[in-house]
């Protein structure tokens, strides 16, 4: 029992070590509508994002699909 | 692109709506270095619409008779915000259905003030050749982003007639002497047929007519050997029968006594 008692608060202090350090990525929205659109048309969605980690953020690529 | 704890950004997506309209949904891949997601999808959608949207391109009219006109209604989404109107209409396939058909396509208004587009069919009388047929119509309409629509009607004639045989052939024999034969007639239409008279010029034959039903009838043929000498004979068999109008069917004969 006290070996997976163990196992267990490694888990969660390596979630904990994790929370804290590094760079993190949050978007204001990760879903865009635009709604009604006729056709033949160029619609421009935009997603605001903000680094809240503590490092810096490298975004290494965006790509569709 | 580099960002410093507490700095924010932009990522901007661009989406081309093609010719089709209906709902959309595009996904982007961010591959960043974030600790908590380092792979993630944001998605773009949204709804596209045309001017015009017609549910279904395609009218049926099953029960054509010839001189008779049938309707067929398509609803019509208008996006446009001013009345639809039709400029124009073309027959692309076949190129001589406007030989045999009256065809003509108009705007009518249903209940909540919904448009649609009614087409009118009427065969014109004795036509044999174009039983069933899909007729591509172009229609010219006033919007400028689709300036034309296209639609398929499915027709099918009834039958005024039928014949079987379309030739009689009497050389079998039962009992050394000639074996008699029948032509059935049938039709589609819901008068029905009555056949007046068969008559046949130079034959040595006689008729009697068998009504099956209204739609059916059958004629049986004997041969008639007071009537005829023994020999080969050949001729026509002239059925006059009325459905939708007097008609002559003639059915050409040989056979032997």
């Amino acid at each position: 029992m006290r070996k997976f008692f163990y196992f267990f608060l490694m888990i969660f202090f390596s979630f904990f070590l994790s929370y804290a350090k590094g760079p993190e990525i949050s978007f204001e929205k990760k879903v865009v509508d635009v709604g009604k659109v006729p056709v033949h048309t160029k619609v421009t969605g935009i997603f605001k994002f903000k680094n809240v980690g503590d490092k810096k953020l490298i975004i290494f690529m965006v790509k569709p699909g | 692109m580099e960002y410093k704890p507490g700095e924010s950004g932009v990522i901007k997506a661009f989406y081309n709506t093609g010719s089709h309209s209906g709902v959309f949904s595009k996904r982007i891949m961010v591959k960043s270095n974030s600790v908590k997601e380092p792979v993630l999808y944001l998605t773009l959608k949204g709804t596209v619409y045309a001017d015009l949207e017609v549910k279904n391109n395609t009218a049926f009219f099953y029960d054509l008779e010839p001189g008779k006109t049938k309707r067929f209604d398509i609803p019509v989404i208008n996006n446009m915000g001013k009345p639809f109107k039709i400029e124009g209409m073309k027959v692309v396939f076949p190129f001589n259905a406007n030989n045999y058909f009256h065809i003509k396509a108009t705007v009518k208004k249903g209940k909540n003030d919904k448009e649609f587009i009614e087409f009118a069919i009427t065969p014109k009388s004795n036509v044999y050749q174009f039983r069933e047929n899909a007729i591509t119509v172009r229609l010219k309409t006033n919007s400028k982003q689709v300036p034309e629509l296209m639609f398929y009607l499915r027709t099918r004639i009834k039958k005024i007639i039928e014949v079987t045989p379309t030739a009689l052939f009497m050389y079998s024999r039962i009992k050394g002497k000639t074996a008699p034969a029948t032509i059935e007639l049938s039709t589609e239409l819901k008068g029905g047929i009555k056949i007046k008279s068969v008559t046949c010029k130079n034959c040595p034959l006689r008729f009697k007519v068998v009504n099956i039903s209204p739609k059916t009838k059958q004629i049986l043929v004997k041969p008639d050997y007071e009537k005829g000498k023994k020999g080969i004979f050949s001729g026509v068999i002239k059925i006059i029968f009325e459905a939708n109008g007097e008609k002559v069917y003639s059915i050409p004969v040989r056979g032997r006594l």
